[in-house]
């Protein structure tokens, strides 16, 4: 496993393939009227930075074939449109308070512009992709958008789950079901798809994308744990409210964990408080659930599982490309397991 | 006997059946670094494989169990939607399919320098029957004049000869590694020898097809055995009943 100072490849790529990506994206939000209802909203979250892991991922994966950065860069510009259009509706969904340290959209500007900024920053993510056809011809154009139409029921499917989850207040979620969860989720967004198209567009479509799915999903599901984790810890450079999964009832391997591990008493208290809706939770309540997290070491157990999973995507990594030539991209892509489980 | 005292296990307080492996010689949780066995003895759930407690590397398991049944789901499905089987091609390797789809981008490539240099040069279509070698004539298309190759084949199925040539090739150590077919099973074409034109001769292209060689079309390049560098396609067609044929550009 990297570490130490070879991580430092990480952020500079990222910074790099970030930037290029910024760029790119700006050329696909119009600055036309009506800008103070549309769309200065859909600027809003790609202005206020992230990490810009996805993108990344995806040029990366493309360029460790050999092809070009342009080849890739339409893909990723529609890859960070679509995740930061689904974040407003995650955001409504979660009622999160923060996004990447300030307001969420549907704070700012209410509900049902922020819903409608969220559709059409979501939609417009189709423009790069439909551009690819100029660049990548229509064949791999069409495969491209055929594996973002997957990624989008995936990660509703996903989604769904979370939701329903929580609507029934679901307490014998078990460790396995939080993980396929998490698949669909997060790890076909954050890591499968970017993967995949990018391997796709690098190769021509001379590849099996199925062989990817296990890298993206240990590398996705340790990212996932590892962003539960942070949850927990008080930094600003997070950007997201402390204790937010806490407050909004988020089936969290941790809460599993802690419901798990809980005695009969304490269960009954915290199935109560998980069924009453997030602005009912006080924060002494949610100071008790902390409490029990802590009694159970549950971080410690999420930690662990967490680096499992990193070790895992670095196994499944170096069978996938034991027979490529070694690339600053091959070495970006290696090192992202690691990365994710020690990124603050 | 030994003065020291032996050591004694208490009984354990537990309400049900252990279940979990993990949990037979240890109190509950003390494996995940938890001192809190006492409360999570009564843990709702301490049997199945859908949790990762226990040992270091039970979540991996775990993981790899959620991610190959989320994939064989997948394969079901797919498997439901297109029951066609495509033979082994299937399951080949990623540098099997490159290789495939290169062989099947020349073979739809060669009608298309059929169309564009057009005519055809025939060669001696007697072989049925015996083993039997025939001696092509020259090419007799447009460029024939500067390829100047004869075509010598053996062969006891009809066969059909695709040529496509870079000029100024025909003085140079052409050779192939063989010329494949699309069915992975189909054993590759190698039997083929290219000499060289030397002074006024023609230079000569031997190809031998196996008694038993399945039917269908072989493609493979050729190259300079000096540099590597490609100089051309070659494309067998067996066993269609057509005219044996060469072009060349």
């Amino acid at each position: 496993m990297s570490t130490g100072s070879t991580l430092a490849l990480v952020p500079s790529v990222l910074r790099e393939y970030g930037e290029t990506t910024r760029a790119a994206l700006q050329q696909y939000l119009p600055v036309r009227e009506p800008r103070r209802y549309l769309y200065d909203l859909l600027s809003d979250y790609p202005r206020r930075g992230g990490k810009m892991m996805r993108p990344s991922l995806c040029i990366a994966a493309c360029r460790m074939f050999g092809a070009r950065l342009e080849d890739a860069v339409r893909t990723a510009v529609a890859i960070e449109m679509l995740h930061n259009g689904l974040l407003i509706h995650d955001d409504i969904e979660d009622g999160s308070e923060q996004r990447r340290g300030q307001p969420t959209l549907h704070r700012l500007h209410g509900m049902p512009l922020a819903l409608n900024a969220g559709d059409m920053l979501t939609l417009a993510s189709l423009r790069p992709l439909l551009d690819n056809r100029n660049v990548l011809g229509e064949s791999l154009a069409l495969r491209i958008l055929e594996e973002t139409e997957r990624m989008a029921r995936e990660c509703a499917e996903g989604q769904a789950m979370e939701l329903g989850w929580r609507r029934d207040n679901s307490i014998g979620v078990s460790d396995a079901d939080y993980l396929k969860m998490v698949l669909k989720k997060t790890c076909w967004l954050a890591a499968i798809y970017p993967i995949r198209v990018g391997v796709l567009i690098g190769t021509r479509g001379g590849c099996d994308l199925d062989r990817f799915v296990r890298f993206g999903f240990f590398l996705g599901a340790a990212f996932q744990i590892q962003d539960d984790l942070l949850n927990l810890v008080a930094d600003s450079r997070y950007g997201k409210e402390l204790n937010g999964d806490l407050f909004e009832g988020k089936r969290t391997l941790l809460l599993i964990h802690a419901f798990r591990r809980s005695t009969p008493r304490e269960r009954a208290r915290l199935s109560s408080l998980l069924a009453r809706p997030r602005e009912e939770r006080t924060a002494e309540e949610v100071g008790w659930l902390r409490y029990l997290m802590d009694k159970y070491t549950c971080s410690e157990y999420a930690q662990r599982m967490a680096h499992e999973l990193a070790g895992a995507a670095l196994h499944e990594f170096a069978l996938l490309t034991a027979s490529l030539p070694d690339s600053r991209d091959k070495s970006f892509l290696e090192q992202m397991p690691t990365w994710v489980i020690e990124r603050t | 006997m030994s003065e020291r005292k032996r050591l004694h296990r208490n009984d354990p307080s537990r309400g049900g059946p252990l279940r979990n492996f993990s949990n037979l010689y240890s109190q509950p949780g003390v494996l995940n670094g938890g001192s809190k066995a006492k409360d999570s003895a009564t843990s709702q759930e301490g049997h199945d494989k859908t949790r990762a407690e226990g040992r270091p590397g039970e979540g991996v398991g775990l993981a790899y169990r959620v991610i190959e049944k989320y994939l064989a789901e997948g394969r079901l499905a797919a498997e439901r939607l297109n029951p066609l089987s495509y033979g082994n091609g299937a399951t080949a390797a990623p540098l099997q399919e490159l290789v495939e789809r290169m062989l099947r981008q020349q073979v739809e490539m060669l009608p298309l320098w059929l169309e564009l240099f057009g005519s055809l040069a025939r060669v001696d279509p007697a072989r049925t029957g015996d083993p039997a070698r025939a001696n092509s004539r020259p090419m007799n298309n447009g460029s024939s004049s500067k390829h100047n190759i004869s075509l010598e084949i053996a062969s006891r199925q009809p066969v059909e000869v695709f040529l496509d040539l870079q000029e100024h090739s025909e003085r140079l150590a052409l050779v192939t590694s063989g010329l494949h077919a699309l069915r992975p099973k189909a054993r590759a074409l190698t039997e083929i020898r290219f000499t060289p034109r030397k002074g006024e001769s023609r230079s000569k292209l031997s190809i031998k097809i196996p008694a038993r060689q399945p039917s269908g079309t072989y493609s493979g390049v050729l190259v300079d055995r000096a540099n590597g560098d490609v100089r051309g396609t070659l494309s067998i067609r067996i066993g269609r009943s057509v005219s044996p044929r060469t072009t060349a550009r």
